[in-house]
């Protein structure tokens, strides 16, 4: 017996060949960048490549991690792909095959370049298809708006309409995140930074997306508390089998959570292979320098 | 069936190569091995033996991918995608073996922590189609089998000794039968009566069909459960250009 599962082998999130660049950028920006180079900042105009070239696939219920010191370029990809900000180069695909996104948006975007879509039309697909957890609590909640408003507020935007069924699955999500129900009406600020982090998680779980983005979800926290996180986005991955993005600079968060990894510097890929050969048999100099710098 | 095929080997390694190049010290060249080959039919047990640092564990981490192997090839007839060369084939597709049909113990415990032993063990058997009261049953009848007492179960393995270790480990690569089971050193930090449970399981296993590639010295493991045992070659004493290779070893595995 053979499995038929080629489906599964087609990712459901590439992307070809982006680039973020801040500047005018010059005709030579890109080759005097890069992982081969000193920095991201052209010498030339002073331009900055934020990331460039960058060609990813993420299958389906992958865990796919991003590895990379500070300024690599991990946070705009995610970003890149968030539509939170706008690439200057490249393709951006998505592949929507999940019954919940296919009833809310069709499937007339898969297979089409994202990048050039109207503001209306990313917004769409990043209501229904996405959830993101950024590392700064304020970047993905609103502070003074209780905890059960801010999941409410993404339910709304992914065309949720009855009161009560928003407070239901508010209530339950935030019981599968351990925030006490007792809170739902507490706003945030209040919240420490573990809790402010898993209501976060909360709230981009909500709308039941099919794509999952992580931005360095435990950097700050103390460990106990990192632990506990780390677990529950774990535990949350495998029940919903969602497929997941998680950027860290930290190979421990990386071992953990993801099964391929893709490494970054200075806004470039240097390297990219299953998880425990990126870590045991690291081949570019930069993931060697990474893994045996490790703790 | 064919005949042809039932007698063809499940896996088949050929003049296969390992070297590291470490970059932070000006690209200096280490050999892992080099040039090992050989056959593995479907139900049978291959030891891997020779000295130590010779590169019997390199070895089973190039079949399961968890090194790169530098030169030479890994055919595996595996269920899900017909005949494939480990070495090649595309990440996604290593990862679903590894889930379904390929299974690793390693000579040290590398587990998450926080997971409950029982957890551990049932994981592997928790894709989908079987439910997890059943993979649980399962795994408490495999750490029974291994003699791990049933108060560790709810346990963190990472507080257990070295030999219960191993042995979760062991329990961990087995739960799910898999068709190839690789195993680093299984025994060695175990006392007599643990050693006798394992290989009374894995001779069992291997009766259920499972074919094993095993790194052993001992020699109760050599004699009552490998079909044959398989000496690595000693290492080039320096640089083998494995490059070299590279044209004659892809003609030489087309049969």
């Amino acid at each position: 017996m053979r499995i038929e599962n080629t489906r599964y082998e087609q990712p459901v999130l590439a992307t070809r060949g982006l680039a973020k660049r801040y500047g005018r950028g010059c005709p030579s920006c890109y080759a005097l960048t890069g992982a081969d180079a000193v920095s991201n900042v052209c010498p030339r105009c002073r331009t900055v490549i934020a990331c460039q070239g960058v060609s990813i696939d993420l299958y389906p219920k992958e865990v796919l991690g991003i590895v990379g010191e500070s300024g690599s370029g991990k946070s705009t990809l995610i970003r890149l792909l968030h539509f939170d900000i706008e690439p200057s180069e490249g393709e951006f695909y998505l592949r929507i095959e999940d019954k919940a996104t296919k009833k809310n948006i069709g499937t007339d975007f898969n297979g089409r370049n994202l990048v050039p879509l109207s503001p209306y039309q990313k917004r769409q697909i990043r209501n229904f298809a996405m959830g993101i957890v950024y590392q700064h609590p304020h970047l993905g909640l609103r502070m003074n708006i209780s905890a059960g408003g801010n999941v409410a507020e993404r339910l709304l935007m992914a065309n949720w309409r009855n009161v009560a069924d928003m407070r239901e699955r508010a209530g339950e999500l935030l019981q599968k995140t351990e925030v006490p129900v007792s809170r739902l009406d507490e706003a945030p600020r209040n919240f420490s930074g573990g809790m402010q982090q898993r209501v976060q998680i909360a709230k981009a779980m909500s709308n039941r997306p099919m794509l999952l983005l992580f931005d360095e979800v435990t950097t700050g926290l103390d460990v106990s508390v990192q632990a506990r996180v780390l677990d529950l986005i774990r535990r949350l991955q495998k029940e919903l089998n969602v497929s997941a993005i998680v950027v860290s600079h930290d190979l421990g968060v990386i071992r953990m959570l993801t099964s391929r990894t893709i490494v970054m510097k200075n806004g470039e890929v240097v390297e990219s292979g299953i998880t425990d050969q990126v870590l045991e048999d690291p081949q570019h100099s930069y993931t060697q320098l990474l893994v045996s710098s490790a703790l | 069936m064919s005949r042809s095929l039932e007698t063809q080997p499940l896996l088949s390694v050929n003049r296969l190569c390992k070297h590291f190049i470490v970059h932070n010290r000006d690209g200096k060249k280490i050999e892992g091995f080099a040039k090992a080959s050989f056959d593995v039919p479907k139900g049978s047990v291959l030891a891997l033996s020779g000295s130590s640092g010779i590169g019997k564990s390199s070895v089973l981490k190039c079949i399961y991918r968890t090194y790169l192997p530098s030169n030479g090839s890994v055919v595996y007839r595996s269920r899900m995608y017909g005949t494939v060369d480990l070495a090649a084939l595309s990440e996604y597709r290593i990862l679903q073996l590894r889930a379904f049909e390929i299974g690793y113990a390693t000579q040290f415990l590398k587990i998450l922590p926080r997971v409950p032993a029982l957890e551990v063990v049932a994981e592997p058997l928790l894709d989908g189609k079987t439910s997890p009261a059943r993979a649980r049953t399962e795994a408490r009848r495999i750490l029974g089998r291994l003699n791990i007492p049933a108060a560790l179960f709810d346990a963190y393995p990472v507080t257990f000794s070295g030999g219960e270790q191993q042995r979760i480990n062991i329990a961990r690569a087995v739960v799910a039968r898999p068709r190839l089971l690789l195993l680093d050193e299984p025994i060695a930090s175990l006392d007599e009566a643990s050693i006798d449970a394992v290989i009374d399981l894995l001779s069992e296993l291997r009766d259920l069909g499972t074919t094993m590639v095993i790194v052993s010295h001992n020699s109760k493991i050599l004699k009552s459960l490998a079909n044959q045992v398989y000496r690595l070659p000693a290492k080039p004493n320096q640089i083998t250009p494995c490059e070299a290779d590279r044209l004659d070893a892809g003609a030489s595995h087309a049969g």
